[in-house]
């Protein structure tokens, strides 16, 4: 524990700007956690007696058309949105790194046809895939999360893969070999633990990604239904009428600006404290580069 | 209202009421939808459409609507997506005049003749009319359309079918002659209203035959009408020019109609007519409409749309529904007031109930609102539903109802408000479900749903049409599958009956026993927005039922 | 060289296999009828099942799924796009008039992002950690973070609110009226422009200091030569490679970005069609435009790589 706490205060030390972002990501964490206590009023509950309110004493971000408060939903939004950004990124770059891996230490055809297969999963432009697949699964949330995880998957899978196939070459991986372990014991204790760290890098690069595909979805009216407060629902639901009341199309947006902007920055300070080296080729793939 | 007679004395060939209220409106200003004629007596047999003396003529009428239909067939259509950018083109037999959106008027038939024991309608048609190909208009023309309107072929789906459920054979007596023979009689204002509606568009016969009886497909098949096809493209403009040849000379007075697409309620809509880049706008939501009557040099207008926002419960599915006290208690929990509010900055909207709220047969306004589930107070309202419940054994609510919302802004917000009635009055508690329309219409179908919010149609504003086709056993947008012997029996006398006075008493007695054992509960009834700028001259919607009948162009001119 | 060019040509070939049946297994899936968007809601309610079967048999969807796959690709093959279900439009007729508004929006985006990220980067890395270089990055970052829709529903409500302007609403081609159309595309392109501007500034300025520190750059400098000769004659070109490389990437990131942007702006363009046609399930224009965009996207890697490729001799000559 200590000595977490002192790599931490290092971390800072040497990337603050990272560190800060880690806070407020935190922050944001613990807001969707702890929604229901920091919640002012149940984000589904409609008070026609105050529809339609500016920001004011009451309702400190205002309310809707039907008098829902702002403020509670943009806290529950963060727990949807939050929820499913985790969810698909953990989902999406676990099975692709799982894959990744496979593919790096197995070669041959497996690897030959899984590359082909992640090459047309990365064919689609993202938003484009995830939509087609949510609306072909339904439209709840766990459709929206299995939709944008795939999205995900090739990028673990191409990352990892070159890890393990350098590292497969490693000395002690080939005593492994030559011990006479099978391949599942290579691949779990020798090559798995050496993936970790570029998958925590994936994992929070790719977390601001979902976030925003995720709010890309609910604008467009094909991601997670009604009434479910999402900051994406909350600024397509905004756009009724002539002018919008302009605190029900700002604040939702600002929302996941600060949480992709935290989230980003934390994965820019991870990975450089992570990956020293650094070099653009490896910096390519983590972004999605082809080279593989 | 008052008899139309023509004036030729009064400018602009202006029935009274109109007259007076263009007068009042001075640049600036909105003229609203009043309480509507008789049906009956607002038919004028020899009140063929002229054009207004004063008229200029030529220029380019650019009118947004919303112009991006499912297909091309009108008949098989129900939506403004066809009939609004369509109907230039076409004819109908006879014709709701433009003047006042009301009055039965002369169009492809000049004369009309009914036997008296109305079993017989016979129409003596225009002579040297031409379809926009060149085509002479024939009676063969008229059966064939009609024969494909009553007795539709096999994968044809056409709403206003069961209106005509009554016509036996059609008659061609000459080419210009034509009797339509049928197996009962019905009262004249609803068959004439049948035959004048705008979805009823005179077709070729070769055009049928060509394909199939099947128009889905094809973009420009020929009318009689006095505008034709120029040219198309999806979801933008349909660009269409004035027909020199048209039967009715003199008509129409612009040159040409540059038809935009625009979503209905839109903010698109309502920022392009504002920024003057159409001429006439229709189905404005309420903020740029209210913007447009503040403006100098716009005339804004409201007027009843032909639809019913409701939403259903299903009696088969769930056993609760199924007793008429609860839904009883369903329909008074609704505070209706606060329902029109919560969307009043999205669509205009009004309180009604079960038949349309400005029709001469059904309850006043002032009465209505003095019925439980009408009033503005809705304690006493609430106070006899949760009576209901207890006495149906449902004291404690219900949970975890399916409803089902079709995925339209105003759908939306009335669920969320209809949520919060449900639960705060009577402990309902239901799960909203957000779908696309073709998934709602499959959900609604297969009976997948305990509640279901959408909006229907109907053709007529006469009762007997929404008793058969929305409260009708088995009726087709009878989507609760509900059933009330003694009020079918009922549904079908007022049918027959062709005394007014019987009529409107019977028809009150019906809307009792709809309260009683609600088929779906109404939530509001549409008002349309329209707004044009004071160039534009020769129509004023604020007496017309809906935007379906008065859609030709043919009399708007420019200044 | 040549072997290369064959080889990644014949796995295109093969992923675009891949991705057409994925596009149709997927489209097979949705939920809802048809057949309510067409015959509309009251249609609907009178439709027979005997009737139901004759429509989706007169609209090819009753054959069986190999069947309908099948004679898809045979119709693509023979430049045959397909129509819509609804009002017989045909998909190449939206992609010819569509499509040039969206390409545009494209292609100006990419050249706002070069034109915006390339010299920031560059400048970015010539001062590490001073002040502009630090306001950069922080621009950068945030422009990364903002998503592009929500920006884009600011401008438009800030242009209607504050100066009454609204973009036209059809379709101007830049041959017809270069200044109209020039409104239409100006939002999206700039919106999305800058959120890619972002990201080559970031990429640029890394690369750039990377090369920076090399041997060969102190060896240049130790020779005397300018500070910026240096940079611009062996660092740049270090620096583009990985910016060409990635631009690539960002094509997906436009062509995905690019359906809520315009949705947002109201751009009547190929991905509005796109998103109207999945809402109503229209089915061949859906398959079709997908495709299209799988196929942009495959062609402009492929592209990326032969140059890639191209530019490193280890391939050129092998």
């Amino acid at each position: 524990m200590k000595a977490l706490a002192i790599e931490a205060a290092r971390f800072s030390r040497r990337n603050t700007l990272s560190a800060i972002g880690g806070l407020v990501g935190l922050l944001i964490v613990f807001t969707a956690v702890a929604a229901p206590f920091l919640a002012p009023r149940d984000p589904l509950k409609a008070d026609f007696r105050r529809m339609n309110k500016p920001p004011d004493a009451q309702s400190l971000l205002g309310t809707d058309q039907v008098g829902r408060d702002t403020l509670s939903r943009v806290i529950y939004g963060a727990r949807t949105s939050l929820f499913v950004a985790f969810s698909a990124v953990i989902l999406g770059t676990t099975v692709g790194s799982l894959w990744g891996v496979a593919c790096g230490y197995l070669r041959g055809r497996f690897d030959l046809v899984s590359q082909r297969i992640m090459e047309i999963m990365q064919s689609f432009p993202d938003l484009i895939l995830a939509m087609a697949i949510s609306m072909a699964i339904g439209t709840g949330l766990p459709a929206v999360i299995f939709a944008i995880a795939i999205t995900r998957i090739p990028f673990g899978g191409r990352v990892i893969r070159s890890v393990a196939l350098s590292v497969r070459e490693m000395p002690y991986v080939e005593a492994g070999r030559a011990s006479g372990a099978s391949a599942l014991r290579v691949m779990t204790f020798h090559v798995l633990p050496q993936c970790i760290a570029p998958y925590l890098v994936l994992a929070t690069t790719h977390l601001g990604v979902a976030i925003v595909i995720e709010a890309a979805l609910g604008f467009l009216g094909v991601g997670v239904p009604p009434p479910t407060p999402t900051w994406g629902n909350m600024l397509a639901d905004s756009i009724t009428g002539l002018v919008p009341p302009w605190w029900l199309a700002f604040f939702p947006g600002l929302a996941i600006t600060v949480t992709v902007l935290a989230f980003n920055l934390l994965g820019d300070g991870i990975r450089d404290t992570l990956d020293p080296r650094l070099s653009p080729a490896f910096l390519r793939m983590m972004t999605g580069g082809r080279r593989a | 209202m008052s008899e139309h007679t023509r004036d030729p004395e009064r400018p602009s060939g202006v029935d009274r009421r109109t007259f007076l209220k263009r007068a009042g409106a001075t640049g600036a200003g909105a003229v609203i939808a009043s309480h509507l004629s008789i049906p009956g007596r607002a038919i004028a047999q020899d009140a063929t459409l002229r054009p207004d003396p004063a008229a200029k003529r030529g220029g380019t009428l650019r009118y947004a609507v919303h112009n991006a239909p499912a297909h091309f067939d009108v008949h098989q259509s129900g939506t403004v997506a066809n009939i609004g950018p369509q109907s230039p083109m076409y004819d109908t037999l006879l014709r709701r005049s433009p003047k006042d959106g009301q009055t039965i008027i002369p169009d492809l038939a000049q004369r009309w003749e009914i036997s008296p024991d109305g079993k017989k309608y016979t129409f003596h048609l225009r002579k040297g009319v031409k379809f926009h190909d060149g085509a002479d208009f024939t009676a063969e023309d008229v059966k064939a359309t009609y024969d494909r309107i009553t007795h539709p072929p096999k994968g044809v789906v056409i709403p206003r079918t069961p209106l005509f459920a009554t016509v036996g054979d059609i008659v061609v007596v000459d080419p210009h002659k034509i009797e339509f023979r049928m197996t009962e009689a019905r009262p004249k204002a609803y068959m004439l209203g049948a035959f004048a509606s705008g979805w009823n568009v005179i077709v070729r016969k070769k055009t049928l035959e060509e394909h199939q009886g099947n128009l889905r497909q094809v973009m420009n098949y020929p009318g009689t009408g006095p505008f034709r096809h120029v040219s198309r493209k999806d979801k933008e403009v349909w660009i269409q020019e004035r027909f020199p040849d048209y039967w009715n000379k003199g008509l129409p007075l612009v040159d040409k109609l540059e038809i935009y697409h625009m979503m209905p309620f839109s903010p698109e809509l309502g920022s392009t007519f504002l920024s003057g880049k159409v001429d006439y706008a229709r189905l404005l939501d309420p903020v740029s409409w209210r913007k447009a009557k503040e403006m100098q040099g716009v005339t804004a207008a409201a007027f009843n749309q032909s639809v019913i926002q409701a939403f259903w419960t299903n009696m088969q599915k769930n056993k609760a529904l199924a007793d008429p006290r609860v839904r009883r208690a369903i329909h008074l929990a609704m505070d209706r007031h606060t329902l029109v509010d919560v969307v009043k900055d999205t669509a205009p909207m009004q309180v009604g109930g079960f038949v349309y709220p400005f029709h001469e047969m059904s309850t006043p306004r002032a009465e209505l609102e003095k019925k439980l589930g009408y009033q503005k107070d809705i304690k006493p309202a609430v106070q006899e539903a949760r009576r209901l419940m207890k006495e149906a054994g449902y004291a404690n609510g219900i949970k975890n109802l399916d409803f089902v919302v079709r995925d339209v802004a105003t759908f939306k917000l009335w669920a969320v408000a209809i949520q919060a009635m449900l639960k705060e009055h009577l402990n309902i508690e239901s799960n909203l479900r957000v779908v696309q329309v073709s998934v709602w219409f499959d959900e609604a179908a297969a009976g997948n749903f305990d509640l279901a919010i959408s909006a229907i149609v109907s053709t007529l504003m006469d009762p007997s049409d929404i008793f058969s086709a929305w409260y009708g056993k088995d009726g087709p947008q009878n989507y609760s599958r509900w059933t009330n012997a003694p009020f079918h029996d009922l549904a079908n006398q007022i049918e027959r009956e062709l005394d007014d006075n019987k009529r409107r008493a019977m028809v009150r007695k019906a809307e009792d026993m709809l309260e009683q054992d609600p088929p779906l509960i109404p939530v509001a009834y549409e008002q349309i927005y329209d707004a044009w700028y004071n160039r534009v001259h020769g129509q004023n919607p604020s007496t017309y039922f809906g935007i379906y009948d008065v859609v030709r162009w043919d009399q708007v001119w420019l200044t | 060289m040549r072997k290369y060019l064959v080889r990644r040509a014949g796995y295109a070939a093969i992923t675009l296999l891949g991705v057409s049946l994925s596009v149709f297994v997927i489209l097979r899936i949705l939920p809802g009828d048809p057949l309510v968007a067409i015959l509309g809601a009251e249609g609907h309610a009178q439709m027979k099942p005997a009737d139901r079967a004759r429509i989706m048999a007169d609209l090819g969807l009753s054959d069986p799924l190999p069947v309908q796959y099948v004679r898809w690709l045979g119709d693509i093959a023979a430049g045959r796009l397909g129509k819509s279900f609804f009002r017989g439009d045909t998909v190449a007729e939206q992609i010819l008039h569509r499509g040039p508004i969206s390409a545009e929006i494209g292609v100006l985006a990419l050249i706002v992002s070069w034109l915006v990220g390339l010299p920031v980067g560059i400048l970015s890395a010539f001062k590490p950690n001073s002040m502009p270089d630090a306001l950069a990055r922080a621009l950068s970052v945030t422009f990364i973070a903002i998503p592009g829709f929500w920006l884009g529903m600011l401008i438009v409500l800030a242009l209607l609110f504050w100066f009454g302007y609204k973009a036209p609403i059809v379709i101007v081609h830049f041959w017809a009226n270069p200044w109209q159309n020039l409104q239409i595309v100006v939002g999206p392109a700039m919106v999305l422009g800058l959120a890619q501007g972002a990201y080559i500034a970031r990429m640029s300025r890394s690369c750039m200091l990377e090369v920076i520190g090399e041997d060969f750059v102190r060896t240049a400098r130790a020779k005397g030569l300018r500070e910026w000769l240096v940079v611009m004659r062996h660092a740049l070109p270090n620096a583009l490679l990985p910016v060409i490389t990635i631009s690539g990437v960002l094509l997906g990131f436009v062509l995905g970005g690019s359906v809520a942007v315009e949705q947002a702006f109201g751009v009547p363009g190929l991905g509005r069609a796109l998103v109207t046609a999945v809402i109503e399930r229209d089915i061949i224009v859906v398959q079709n435009l997908v495709l299209l965009y799988a196929v942009i996207f495959v062609g402009v890697n492929v592209l990326v790589d032969l140059s890639y490729a191209w530019l490193d001799p280890r391939i050129r000559y092998g």
